[in-house]
């Protein structure tokens, strides 16, 4: 054996034994924890504790007992601390597994804790490491985050899948579910204000209270929005007014819009597409007067009952006009609740820096004082197609 | 005794290589160093007039018989000259019909050329002998491991003489240089080394030389055995010199500006030196369209990460890094893991393990036997194992699409590499989580960038010397026409190829 081969063999032994001796559970070696003993959390609520500032009630999914074995409830798991940390590492101890944070994809916000603030939570998220900024966060109305993740777990469902289902179906172009905590750090940081999903419960009539536990006792239903200022709660908005602050914010959402036609008529459009647009308006001083809203949109004709005929020009005109009318409602609205509670929830400000950069400073320095009294335009442009003429349907349509 | 066993270095030293038998030439001392072995055989025939025979011996199996009695024995017993007259220098000069006839003078020589296929021929006043050896071999086939579609379908055999024409068939230049070493104590193992004159750095080649010349060994039958000579002494899994089947590619590696070294008896031509990116092209590559042979070179070196690494990664991902795995992925292994009572790492290994013995048996056994044990073991064990939540489906996955990536190599030296390294990739994942993979990873492209044999770097052209070595190496495939340069790290003495 040359030296070479017997310094090699020598460093493979002295490795082996530091191993041996060293034991796994030094600090030498990370410690490995097998997936299979893993306890992956999907979702968390937080809600306000009854012995201590905080209730941290964690959901896993379904879970499968062996090979062919029924599914089971998913994992829930509650702690009382002060702080999210505290709780966690409460969960742990609870648990026969390692309960893995990493994979934490929602958060549900009980209502009372909400009113509290949201910074603690804000904080929580930023500085952990197994968090992720781009988790969901919901808003409870009426109930605790932890009656949210027990009604909606079942031998078939776990709130997980409801609310990814939520965030799917309700987004648009693709686009990404807006309301994470990237997003809520990145409003709060502009200006205190926020909006978040709200979710309502329901009691499930198929519930069997029996206790087969097939299905959930308890429906979960998106809402609308809710405002928040300098992190707290402070209301709810409006179906409608929720509609146009999500068009404002370019969160355009899956919508569907019921026009009455002239001759009685019933069209259903279908949102497409829509593009927001600032133009704000300046006085020969530079200050700022007013800010038009545009709407860039597309619609589509779902449906049509009644007599009307869809391939004349002028229906599809009355349609549009519609479409258009209902959208600048919904805007206005936002628009206007925004004003009168002196909350710029829909970052209005953040956007004319963007738009005039120039002016950046002027704004900043006005905002406030012009914000209550600034003459808010909508501005809605865009048709509404026609996707094909049922009677030639193997045409082009328009 | 040791891991690596001993040295031998308290066993007295070689003795001196030649002359190996420093006897006298006779027919007693010649007949002696023969003494014990069956198949040599001899003839006495005396011409008329003759007071003394003529003896005559050669080894059986050895020499073709029409040769040895119709070129040598006839025309010797119809010698007309008489003893007195000196017949040796007469008989070379056209008493036998034979265009190898050679006077020999020393025992070493003689035994030599009888061992290669002469016979000798001991006369009243000297000794011949004649170069009768029979000409069995096994014909010009296919290649078996490197077969390709479009393009030429022999490849090597086990006769050097062979091998040499199906180059010069290719190369008709009488540039083409081949200088014949013997090696070998024992085996006296023709072996040739060739290479282009004007094309190949004289530096090289010299270097080669000298390799050879210096090799002392009894005997060469294997081309480890070679391999392990010309290289620097490095333990490293890695192959440093390119052997293969084909004609085509040793002449490829010759217009390269590279060596080549043949050996009777082995059916594959060795390429020198080596340098990673020849491990990684097939031999089809030229023969595809440079888009598609691009594509296929991308899809080796994704093999060669996954073959390397994927069971590593696996293993850090499933015990050290949860967060890392996509939460439905991470979902349905956790699911497949639920009954399973070993740990992931076990798990990995122990199925790699069982894959490189299965592997093994597929080889060792016959081609049929080989594909069922290959059934078998894959397919029902593996689903056995499964079935009986020894192992989980995943891990099986795993190992089998690092297993197969592995298979995509084009190199079966380098792909053993990998399997050693892929080994300890594994193990060190299991100890240190993706910080021992990246470590590990770190160390593997360290000891590659270290490796260099005849001053060209084995991670070339990954980690040219110079910036030109890009343009004439690149790491995929150029259009033909747009490749004028001979790979710079070769230093050919003349770089361009075409204009």
């Amino acid at each position: 054996m040359t030296r070479g081969y017997k310094g090699l063999v020598a460093l493979l032994l002295l490795a082996a034994m530091a191993i041996g001796l060293t034991s796994w559970e030094s600090d030498v070696l990370p410690q490995a924890r097998d997936i299979a003993q893993v306890k992956l959390i999907r979702t968390m609520a937080l809600d306000q504790g009854e012995e201590s500032a905080l209730k941290i009630t964690v959901s896993g999914n379904l879970r499968k007992e062996g090979d062919g074995g029924q599914a089971q409830p998913p994992l829930i798991l509650s702690q009382e601390a002060m702080t999210i940390s505290a709780g966690c590492t409460g969960l742990e101890q609870q648990s026969d597994g390692f309960v893995e944070l990493g994979h934490l994809t929602e958060f549900v916000i009980g209502e009372e804790l909400a009113r509290k603030g949201l910074q603690g939570i804000a904080d929580y998220v930023s500085r952990d490491f197994a968090m992720r900024m781009e988790s969901k966060l919901f808003l409870v109305s009426g109930a605790t985050g932890e009656e949210a993740l027990k009604g909606a777990a079942s031998r078939n469902s776990a709130i997980t899948d409801q609310l990814t289902a939520i965030s799917q179906d309700r987004s648009l172009g693709g686009k990404e579910w807006p309301y994470t905590f990237r997003q809520l750090v990145s409003q709060l940081e502009d200006n205190g204000c926020a909006l978040l999903p709200v979710l309502t419960l329901t009691d499930n009539p198929d519930y069997d209270a029996e206790g087969s536990g097939e299905t959930p006792e308890k429906k979960i239903a998106l809402s609308g929005l809710a405002f928040f200022q300098e992190t707290k709660l402070v209301d709810y908005l409006t179906p409608e007014e929720s509609k146009g602050a999500a068009l404002v914010n370019n969160q355009d959402q899956m919508d569907t819009i019921e026009v009455m036609l002239s001759d009685g008529s019933v069209a259903s459009v279908q949102l497409l597409y829509a593009q927001r647009r600032l133009e704000p308006e300046f006085d020969s001083q530079g200050h700022l007067t007013g800010v038009t809203v545009h709407i860039g949109t597309t619609g589509e004709l779902n449906e049509l009952y009644g007599t009307a005929d869809p391939s004349q020009p002028d229906i599809l005109e009355q349609m549009s006009q519609g479409f258009r009318e209902q959208l600048r409602l919904w805007v206005q609205a936002a628009l206007d609740r925004s004003q009168q509670e002196g909350a710029d929830f829909l970052h209005l400000r953040r956007s004319l820096l963007t738009v005039s950069p120039l002016r950046a400073n002027q704004i900043l320095e006005e905002w406030d004082q012009v914000f209550p009294e600034l003459e808010l335009t909508v501005e809605i442009e865009g048709q509404v197609e026609r996707s094909y003429d049922i009677d030639q349907p193997m045409q082009e349509g328009r | 005794m040791g891991v690596f066993g001993g040295n031998g270095g308290h066993v007295a030293h070689h003795k001196l290589w030649r002359p190996q038998f420093d006897q006298p030439l006779n027919w007693e001392t010649f007949s002696a160093t023969f003494q014990g072995c069956a198949d040599f055989a001899k003839k006495e025939l005396t011409p008329k007039g003759w007071k003394e025979p003529i003896k005559i011996a050669w080894l059986d199996g050895m020499i073709r018989g029409e040769r040895l009695n119709d070129y040598v024995l006839r025309p010797l017993a119809a010698w007309p000259l008489p003893q007195e007259e000196r017949p040796t220098q007469a008989i070379v000069e056209g008493g036998v019909w034979n265009q190898n006839a050679q006077i020999q003078t020393t025992l070493d020589d003689t035994v030599e050329a009888v061992v290669n296929g002469s016979c000798a021929i001991f006369l009243p006043d000297g000794v011949i002998t004649c170069w009768v050896a029979t000409e069995e071999k096994r014909a010009v086939t296919q290649p078996e491991n490197e077969s390709q579609n479009k393009g030429a379908k022999d490849g090597f055999v086990e006769s050097i003489r062979t091998n040499t024409s199906l180059l010069r068939r290719r190369m008709r230049t009488p540039e083409l240089r081949i200088q014949r070493f013997l090696i070998g104590r024992r085996t006296r193992t023709p072996v040739e080394l060739l290479w282009i004159e004007g094309i190949a750095s004289e530096h090289l080649i010299r270097r080669i030389q000298t390799r050879l010349e210096e090799i002392d060994e009894d005997a060469l039958l294997t081309t480890g055995e070679l391999e392990e000579y010309l290289t620097d002494p490095t333990a490293t899994a890695f192959p440093r010199v390119l052997f293969t089947e084909r004609p085509d590619r040793v002449c490829k590696g010759l217009l390269d500006g590279r060596a080549a070294i043949l050996v009777d008896g082995i059916p594959l031509g060795c390429v020198l030196p080596g340098d990673v990116s020849q491990f990684m092209k097939a031999p089809q590559d030229k023969s595809y369209h440079w888009l598609v042979s691009s594509g296929l070179l991308l899809l080796r070196y994704l093999c060669l990460m996954l073959t390397l690494l994927l069971p590593g990664f696996y293993i850090s991902v499933a015990e050290h890094h949860f967060e890392l795995i996509p939460t439905k992925l991470a979902m349905s292994i956790i699911a497949s893991k639920q009954d399973v009572p070993f740990s992931t790492a076990f798990e990995v290994i122990g199925l790699l393990i069982a894959f490189e013995i299965l592997q093994e048996a597929g080889l060792r056994l016959p081609k049929t036997i080989g594909q069922t044990v290959s059934i078998i073991g894959g397919l029902v064990v593996g689903q056995a194992a499964v079935d009986a939540k020894i192992v989980s489906p995943v891990v099986v996955i795993v190992v089998a699409v690092a297993g197969i990536a592995g298979f995509t190599m084009p190199n079966q030296d380098f792909s053993n590499a990998l399997r050693v390294w892929r080994l300890g990739l594994a193990a060190l994942a299991a100890l240190m989580g993706i910080f021992g993979l990246m470590a590990g990873t770190a160390f593997l492209i360290a000891h590659l960038a270290s490796l260099e044999d005849f001053g060209v770097p084995y991670l070339v052209p990954f980690a040219p010397q110079e910036r030109n070595q890009m343009e004439s190496q690149p790491i995929l495939r150029k259009p033909v026409p747009e490749v004028k340069l001979r790979p710079g790290e070769l230093h050919p003495e003349n770089r361009r190829k075409r204009t």
